[in-house]
């Protein structure tokens, strides 16, 4: 695991050069212009100053190694063995290398460069190679340092998989591969331990998962919880000025499609570190006093989206925009040329191909993803164009784009699709999107997007989500991306299956103009304590499309806990502890009601009484708090099990928004 | 939603707990017990801070009811503080209102 040195010892770095040789990746990172380059330049000197290690200077501004770079590197290092040579002077501290370029122009053109030139020219087109000879450059002639400024992933990976003892590399960098690559960190933008923990135990609470301070978690699995991924997520919701609640129903999907329920011990640091291109201040706010809206204004004065996207790339991570657009400091745009060059209606399908190709090389990394319907699409579709081995642990973009013949459906979004980093774990396929022209209105359909898809990919038997309308008798289930099998799931749910397209024209046709929108969801939970808080997750985005007010969702809320409750305590139909079927719960929600039905498969049970191996003092409350909190309850009980049915309304825009629909379209909407 | 934690701060025979997190079964009983150690260390006023408590469920509340007992037969004074509108209604509901003095945040 790394250790993160903090800023009060960064200055010390070329002390701790002295005291002994750090072989491996130490890494400088920290938000632009807070001083990683200077740190690195100090370094540079100090480490001329000493003749034991032969030391190189390599600015790459996240761009990826430039043609001649081995050239110089080696220029750069030949001159240091040739300063060793020279008998010790009185003025060694201060005396350095001629490293002028015109000096280091000669040095290229001796004969006795040319066998280093030769070794690195050979693998420089690729990283992996350039630092491998770099390293048998370091085995054959002592201890190389190598110092790069704006690192890439690229360059990160292979230093970090190297284990040649005379080879040390330190990097600036201010994406977070540096911290997950390197074996020493120096935070630029160091958070104290108390605001790093606000700023988890904060945005833990708004994610509703658990933040776990003491128990320290593996580095791997922070890997896959990029806290990294969420904070720029909200970086950029912040910027779009998109309302707290539509980011945190994003973020706490993707954290569900993490399937994770802790974040780490490392959390703290690394978050407070990202949140550097910050006002340290708002974010606070936000987190921890959750004064959202008046901290993103203050945001929005203060951080840029180019500095958010520059972070987001220098992570690694992809962004697709319209034609045109370029961020002003974009790393790795090289890579980016081909859609740059597209034409704005041909974005969309780039970006997608773009980011089914990412998924395919996680896929082929590892086997494992965390969205079911991609790996299934990609298993279908891409299997054979894109077998294992064309991928190594790492990623290169390009490659991978040209290899990727499958569309995904964009939508109207741009969808901006990253990899959080080599070797891609579950789960680190990092979703994100960033709106560009019209940031709030694309942000909140990006938002929505994003929700369906985790939805979809929820860690249980059957779930989905879906907008679905009513028509006379007719139930559509209207889904962006239907799955095979989907059709199927449709029916057996009476329902007909829709693409959008097909959707609004129908809604188009209807001469009410009345949008019935309803969303729903199934989920199967073991009867085991706390999954009654899956449903809740899920009740909530709900609630929120359906624009539920705080009281009433509160209320339906409690009234699920308490159903799901009973539920898990009488399907045990042994009466036992252990777990037997699953409890099946239907959420259904549209503009002015949510509908709520929690199954159990066990014996039936009488209404208001204890459940087995339950005293009657600890329960028999919660059929009060539902019959209390909802408008209407239906339990039915029969041989396969108990059933109970709650409705909750709420106004909705000055009105019940089911009161004025047909009867038969209310009798439709029934679960 | 996490699970409940719980900080107890202890001043001249007087405590106060503070909840954070989901108030279920297993809450439920920590808080029973720490509640029932208070008691059994000579403390005379409880105060039970629900300031940062997501979610109480049922369960939950079923375990409160024996905090209340417990604070009945040591003689100790109980109140509930800071308690959000929505867990404020649950007590209502069951009764716990009308046994303990409940405070709005």
């Amino acid at each position: 695991m790394a250790a993160i040195l903090p800023r009060r010892q960064a200055a010390r770095l070329g002390e701790l050069f002295g005291k002994r040789f750090l072989p491996g990746l130490v890494a400088i990172e920290g938000a632009p212009r807070r001083g990683k380059t200077d740190l690195l330049l100090q370094l540079h000197g100090a480490l001329l100053g000493r003749r034991e290690v032969a030391t190189a200077i390599l600015r790459l501004g996240y761009q990826p190694l430039p043609a001649g770079a081995a050239a110089e590197v080696a220029a750069q290092l030949l001159a240091c063995l040739e300063w060793r040579r020279l008998p010790p002077g009185p003025n060694d501290s201060t005396a350095k290398p001629v490293l002028s370029r015109a000096s280091m122009a000669r040095l290229a053109e001796r004969e006795d460069l040319a066998a280093w030139k030769e070794l690195l020219d050979a693998a420089a087109s690729d990283s992996y190679g350039f630092f491998a000879a770099l390293g048998r450059l370091a085995a054959e002639i002592g201890p190389v340092c190598l110092l790069v400024d704006d690192a890439t992933d690229e360059v990160l990976a292979p230093v970090a998989r190297s284990s040649v003892p005379e080879l040390a590399v330190v990097a600036t960098a201010s994406g977070p591969a540096a911290s997950r690559w390197a074996r020493q960190v120096v935070a630029i933008e160091e958070f104290t331990a108390r605001e790093g923990t606000l700023l988890a135990e904060g945005l833990a609470r708004h994610l509703g998962v658990e933040f776990c301070g003491e128990a320290a978690r593996p580095f791997s699995a922070y890997c896959a919880a990029d806290p990294f991924v969420l904070s720029s997520v909200v970086h950029a919701a912040a910027l779009a000025g998109t309302p707290l609640d539509s980011t945190l129903a994003f973020v706490r999907a993707y954290v569900a499609d993490l399937r994770r329920g802790t974040l780490g011990a490392y959390f703290p640091a690394v978050l407070g570190a990202r949140l550097g291109s910050l006002e340290r201040r708002c974010a606070l706010e936000w987190l921890a006093d959750e004064r959202y809206p008046t901290a993103a204004e203050k945001w929005r004065g203060r951080v840029s989206l180019d500095d958010v996207l520059a972070n987001l790339a220098g992570a690694g991570l992809a962004v697709a925009g319209p034609a045109g657009w370029m961020p002003r400091r974009w790393p790795a745009a090289r890579d980016w040329a081909a859609l740059q060059l597209a034409r704005p209606e041909t974005i969309e399908s780039e970006a997608a191909r773009l980011a089914t190709a990412v998924l395919a090389a996680a896929h082929a990394a590892d086997g494992e993803l965390a969205r079911e319907p991609l790996r299934r699409r990609i298993a279908g579709g891409l299997a054979e164009a894109v077998p294992a081995a064309t991928f190594p642990s790492r990623l290169r973009f390009r490659e991978v784009c040209e290899v990727a013949g499958e569309p995904l459906p964009g939508g109207e979004l741009f969808l901006c699709y990253g990899f959080t980093g080599a070797p891609p774990a579950a789960g680190s396929a990092a979703l994100l999107a960033v709106a560009v022209a019209d940031p709030e209105a694309r942000l909140g359909s990006v938002l929505e997007e994003m929700e369906n898809r985790v939805r979809q990919a929820m860690p249980f038997s059957e779930s989905r989500t879906t907008s679905a309308g009513t028509a006379g008798v007719e139930k559509w289930v209207v889904m962006r991306q239907p799955e095979p099998g989907d059709a199927e799931w449709a029916a057996g749910h009476d329902a007909q299956l829709l693409d959008f397209e097909r959707f609004n024209q129908l809604i188009a046709a209807r001469s009410d103009g009345c949008v019935a929108a309803r969303w729903e969801t199934v989920l199967r939970l073991p009867p085991e304590a706390d999954f009654e808080l899956a449903a809740v997750r899920a009740l909530d985005l709900l609630a929120e499309r359906a624009g539920c007010d705080a009281q009433a969702a509160s209320q339906a809320r409690a009234a699920l806990v308490e159903a799901c409750l009973n539920a898990f305590e009488h399907g045990r139909t042994d009466g036992s502890q252990s777990s037997s079927a699953s409890v099946e719960v239907r959420l259904a929600a549209w503009p002015g009601c949510i509908e709520m039905a929690v199954s159990n498969p066990g014996a039936p049970f009488a209404p208001g009484g204890a459940g087995p191996g339950q005293s009657s003092l600890h329960r028999g409350h919660g059929l009060k708090i539902i019959h209390a909190v909802m408008d209407q309850v239906i339990v039915s009980s029969d041989l396969n099990g108990t059933t109970i049915r709650m409705t909750k309304k709420f106004p909705y825009g000055g009105e019940n928004r089911t009161a004025g629909l047909p009867e038969h379209e209310q009798a439709a909407s029934g679960i | 939603m996490n699970k409940l934690r719980l900080e107890s701060r202890v001043r001249n025979g007087s405590a106060v707990v503070y909840l954070d997190g989901y108030l279920n079964e297993s809450g439920g009983e920590l808080l029973e017990q720490e509640c029932r150690s208070l008691l059994s260390r000579g403390c005379r006023a409880l105060e039970l801070d629900f300031g940062r408590a997501s979610m109480v469920n049922s369960i939950g509340i079923s375990y409160l009811l024996d905090v209340i007992e417990n604070a009945r037969q040591g003689e100790a004074r109980l109140e509930f503080v800071s308690v959000p509108e929505d867990i404020r209604l649950l007590f209502e509901l069951l009764g716990i209102a009308g046994r303990v003095p409940v405070r709005k945040p």
